[in-house]
C-alpha cells in the first residue's frame, strides 16, 4: 500500500510544483525551480552513492559543465536548438564523466575516489575563473530564455512562470528517466556489486565496467540538469562547481534518506523550505538551519524517508517494518526484481 | 454661512495645489515608502554586507526624521543573498512579486549581474552598492540602475595621479600583486596614470611589473626580498584583505617602511591599522571609498553618531557611507520625479545632486557610473593614540576627472 501512497505523494508534489506560479509570489517560484534542478542533481548522485556505493564530492564539477554548455550556446544564439542543448550539455557530461570514471575508478575507491574527484572539479574551476572569453570570474550573464518552434508552434519560455512549467516537465523527465534506470536491471546490477562486490565479479559481474557505467549515466543527468538550471538563473559563475555545491546533493540526500530513491529530492525541498522560513532572521539563519539539521539526522537516521516509511508500514500491519532488506544471494539472480519498499 | 469670493478662490487654489502635487510629496506620515537592500550577511562577504545594510538603515533613520518624502515611512527589507546569484535572485524575486520598485544591492558583481536582467520585467530601479567591475556600467550596462562605488580606472587611476604629483622625486615604482585576474586592473590604472602624469611635468618614472603571490598566501618573504632588491624607492601594495596584514607584519622585519617612501596600499583603507595597532607602518597611503572621520560632511558625521549610537562602532568602513548614500540618492530621486515608477525615476536620479556621506551624488548620465569625489587617506603610527595609529591627512580628488571612457552596452576596450 505505501507504494500507493508515494506515488500519489509524487503525482500530487508534481500538480502543485506545476501550479506553483498561480498560488505564491515569484520568489517563491524561482526557489521552487532551483530546488527541483538541485534534486535532479542529488537524485542523479545517489545514483552513484545509493546504488553503486561510489562517493563523488566532484559531481559539482559536471553541474556547472552543463550549464556553461548551454549558457554558452544560448549567449551564441542557438536558442531554436534549445532542446537539442539540452541533449549536447547531457552528452558532454557524460563523455567528461566518462574520462574522469575511467581514470579515477581503476586508481580509486572510497575517500580517495572523493578527493581525487573533488580536485578535478577544483581544476575545472580554476580554468572557467581564468578564462576571459567566459566571463571569468563574473561568469556569464544575461542568459535569456529561450522561445524556439518545433513544427508545433511558437513555445516561448522567456517569462519566470513558463519557464517553471517546462522545467517541471523536463526535471519530471530526468527524474523518469533516473528511476527507470535504477529500478531496472542495471540498477540491481549496481546494488549488488555496493553490497558484495567481490561474488558480484565472481559471479561473472564486470564490476568496473558497471561503476563506470553508473559514474557517466551520473554525469550525464548531472550536466542535464545544470543546463536546465543556466536559463532558470540567467546567470552561470565558476561558483557553480564549487565545493559547496558539489555536497549540495550530499546534503539532501542525508536528509531526504540515501537508501530512497525519492529521498534526495525530499532533502532537497525540506532544505530549501527551512532556509526560507528562516530567511527573515539574519544572524541567526545559520543556527537554526544547522539545530534542524542535526535534530533531523539524529532522531530519522534513515532520513525523512525512511521515518516515512517506517510511519506507513507501522500503519499498514499495526507495528514498524523491519529495515529494507537486501538478500545478498540477489546477486545471483539479477534479472529478477528484488523486495523493497520504495 | 457666507463664503467671499476671495476665501472661496483661495481654498480652491490650495486644494487644487495640493492635488497637482506629486502623489508622493503628499505621503502622510502613515504612508510607508519600500527598498528591498539585497546584500552578503552570511560567510565571508558579510564584512561589507552588513555594512550596507547598517549604512542604509541609519540613511532610512535620518531621512525619516528629517521628513523626507513629506513625512513618509521609509521600510527597508532586507535579504540576505548568501553570496550567490541564486540567492540574490530568489531575494529579488521574492521582493519584487510584492510590489517593491527600490532596490539597494551590493557588493558582489557575480550577483548583481544576476539581478539587473530582471529590472525590465519588474519595472524596478536598483542602485549597485560598492561594486568594481567595469562591466556592470559597460557591457552588462542597464539603464535603470545606477552604481554608487568607483571604477578601479576611477580610483586607482586618481591614486597614481596623485602620488606623481605629491612625491615628483621618486623615479621607480615597484609594485605587489595577488596573482587574481581581477586585481590586475588596479595595478595597471594606477601605473598609466603615474606614468603620465609624470611625463606631462616632464619626468620620466619606471614602474616595475607586479611581484605576485598566490592569493591566500601567508609566507611573503621571497616577495619582500624581490622588492627590497629591486632598486625602487617607493612601493604600492595590492595585496588585499587577510594577506595585506601578513604582508605587512611580514615587512617589519625588512623595514619596508624605511626602505620606501611613499608606502602605498591599494584598497585595504584603515583596516591594517586596526589590525596591526601600535605596529603599523609610520606612514601608508590608501584609497577609500570614504573616510568615516571627514570633517567636511556634516552629513556623514551626523551618520557616524547615530551608527554609534546603535552599535557603539564609530568607525564603519567605505561600505556603509555606499549603503547610506544608496538609499540618499533614491529618496532625494522620488522626491524630484514625485513618483517611484522607474520612468520618472531615473531621469530624475540622472538630473539630481544630492548630497551624502561621499559629497555629492553624481551620476554620468550615459551609464549611470558614480562620478563624486574620490579619497585617499594617509594614516601611521602614533604612539600618543591609545589606539597606537591615527590618520596623518586626508586627499580628495575630482572623480569626473578619471573616468574611463562611457560605453553603456559595450565592453571597454
Amino acid at each position: 500500500m505505501s507504494r500507493y501512497i508515494t506515488y500519489c505523494l509524487v503525482a500530487l508534489s508534481g500538480v502543485l510544483l506545476l501550479l506553483l506560479p498561480l498560488l505564491v509570489n515569484p520568489g517563491l517560484v524561482h526557489l521552487a525551480g532551483v530546488t527541483l534542478v538541485m534534486g535532479v542533481f542529488a537524485v542523479a548522485w545517489n545514483l552513484l552513492f545509493g546504488y553503486a556505493g561510489l562517493a563523488s564530492f566532484g559531481s559539482g564539477g559536471l553541474f556547472s559543465l552543463g550549464a556553461y554548455v548551454m549558457a554558452i550556446s544560448l549567449r551564441a544564439g542557438y536558442e531554436q536548438s534549445f532542446l537539442l542543448l539540452i541533449v549536447l550539455a547531457m552528452v558532454t557530461g557524460g563523455i567528461v564523466a566518462f574520462l574522469v570514471g575511467a581514470v579515477a575508478l581503476r586508481r580509486s575507491s572510497g575517500i580517495y575516489l572523493a578527493i581525487l574527484t573533488l580536485a578535478m572539479a577544483e581544476v575545472l574551476r580554476q580554468i572557467l575563473m581564468r578564462w576571459h572569453w567566459i566571463g571569468a570570474e563574473d561568469g556569464l550573464p544575461n542568459i535569456v530564455r529561450p522561445h524556439f518552434s518545433y513544427g508545433l508552434g511558437l513555445i516561448d519560455l522567456s517569462s519566470g512562470a513558463r519557464y517553471h512549467v517546462f522545467l517541471c516537465l523536463a526535471c519530471g523527465l530526468l527524474i523518469a528517466a533516473i528511476w527507470w534506470i535504477a529500478h531496472g536491471r542495471f540498477g540491481r546490477t549496481l546494488r549488488a556489486i555496493r553490497l558484495d562486490p567481490e561474488r558480484a565479479a565472481f559471479m561473472g559481474v564486470n564490476t568496473y565496467g558497471y561503476k563506470l557505467a553508473a559514474f557517466t549515466l551520473s554525469g550525464v543527468f548531472v550536466a542535464g540538469a545544470g543546463a536546465l538550471y543556466a536559463p532558470l538563473a540567467q546567470i552561470v559563475t565558476p561558483d557553480l562547481g564549487n565545493m559547496l555545491r558539489s555536497t549540495q546533493p550530499i546534503l539532501f540526500t542525508l536528509l531526504g534518506g540515501a537508501s530512497s530513491f525519492w529521498g534526495p529530492l525530499i532533502g532537497g525541498f525540506l532544505f530549501s523550505a527551512i532556509e526560507y522560513g528562516t530567511r527573515t532572521l539574519v544572524g541567526l539563519q545559520e543556527i537554526i538551519t544547522g539545530v534542524i539539521l542535526l535534530a533531523v539526522v539524529l532522531i530519522f537516521p534513515t532520513g525523512i524517508s525512511g521515518a516515512f516509511r517506517k510511519l506507513f508500514a507501522s500503519l499498514e500491519q499495526g507495528e514498524p517494518a523491519p529495515a529494507r532488506k537486501v538478500e545478498v544471494s540477489d546477486a545471483g539472480r539479477l534479472g529478477k526484481p528484488l523486495t523493497q519498499r520504495v | 454661512m457666507i463664503i467671499s469670493r476671495r476665501a472661496f478662490l483661495g481654498t480652491t487654489l490650495a486644494g487644487a495645489g495640493t492635488f497637482a502635487m506629486p502623489a508622493i510629496l503628499r505621503a502622510a506620515p502613515g504612508d510607508t515608502v519600500h527598498i528591498g537592500v539585497i546584500t552578503t550577511l552570511s560567510g565571508g562577504g558579510q564584512i561589507y554586507g552588513n555594512y550596507i545594510k547598517a549604512g542604509a538603515e541609519i540613511a532610512a533613520k535620518r531621512l525619516m526624521r528629517d521628513g523626507a518624502l513629506g513625512g513618509a515611512k521609509i521600510e527597508l527589507v532586507v535579504r540576505d543573498d548568501r553570496n550567490t546569484p541564486d540567492g540574490a535572485v530568489t531575494a529579488f524575486r521574492e521582493i519584487a512579486g510584492s510590489g517593491v520598485k527600490l532596490f539597494a544591492q551590493g557588493n558582489f558583481t557575480a550577483n548583481l549581474l544576476g539581478t539587473l536582467p530582471l529590472l525590465k520585467e519588474t519595472g524596478a530601479t536598483m542602485m549597485m552598492v560598492g561594486p568594481s567591475s567595469l562591466a556592470l556600467t559597460h557591457e552588462a550596462f542597464n539603464p535603470q540602475a545606477f552604481r554608487i562605488g568607483y571604477t578601479s580606472p576611477m580610483a586607482f587611476g586618481g591614486y597614481g595621479t596623485l602620488m606623481a604629483k605629491r612625491f615628483p622625486d621618486v623615479q621607480k615604482w615597484a609594485m605587489t600583486q595577488s596573482d587574481v585576474t581581477a586585481l590586475n586592473d588596479i595595478t595597471r590604472s594606477f601605473a598609466k596614470n603615474l606614468k603620465e602624469e609624470a611625463a606631462k611635468a616632464g619626468r620620466t618614472v619606471e614602474v616595475l611589473d607586479p611581484v605576485k603571490a598566490m592569493l591566500n598566501a601567508s609566507d611573503f618573504r621571497a616577495q619582500i626580498s624581490q622588492i627590497m632588491g629591486s632598486g625602487a624607492g617607493a612601493l604600492f601594495n595590492c595585496f588585499q584583505g587577510a594577506d595585506a596584514i601578513s604582508f605587512f607584519k611580514q615587512a617589519r622585519g625588512f623595514n619596508v617602511e624605511g626602505s620606501f617612501k611613499p608606502l602605498c596600499d591599494s584598497g585595504n583603507e584603515l583596516e591594517i591599522a586596526k589590525a596591526m595597532g601600535a605596529n603599523t607602518p609610520a606612514s601608508l597611503w590608501s584609497w577609500t571609498g570614504w573616510y568615516y572621520g571627514t570633517k567636511d560632511s556634516t552629513i556623514s558625521q551626523d551618520a557616524v553618531a547615530l551608527f554609534k549610537e546603535s552599535s557603539g562602532n564609530d568607525a564603519p568602513s567605505a561600505f556603509f557611507g555606499f549603503g547610506h548614500d544608496a538609499i540618499v540618492t533614491l529618496i532625494s530621486g522620488m522626491e524630484k520625479a514625485g513618483s517611484e515608477e522607474t520612468a520618472a525615476l531615473v531621469p530624475a536620479i540622472e538630473a539630481n545632486a544630492p548630497e551624502g556621506c561621499l559629497g555629492k551624488l553624481i551620476y554620468r548620465k550615459e551609464d549611470h557610473t558614480f562620478a563624486g569625489k574620490l579619497s585617499y587617506i594617509n594614516f601611521g603610527r602614533d604612539e600618543k593614540n591609545p589606539k597606537g595609529w591615527s590618520v596623518i591627512e586626508v586627499a580628495q580628488l575630482e572623480g569626473a576627472d578619471f573616468l574611463e571612457e562611457a560605453t553603456p552596452g559595450r565592453k571597454l576596450n
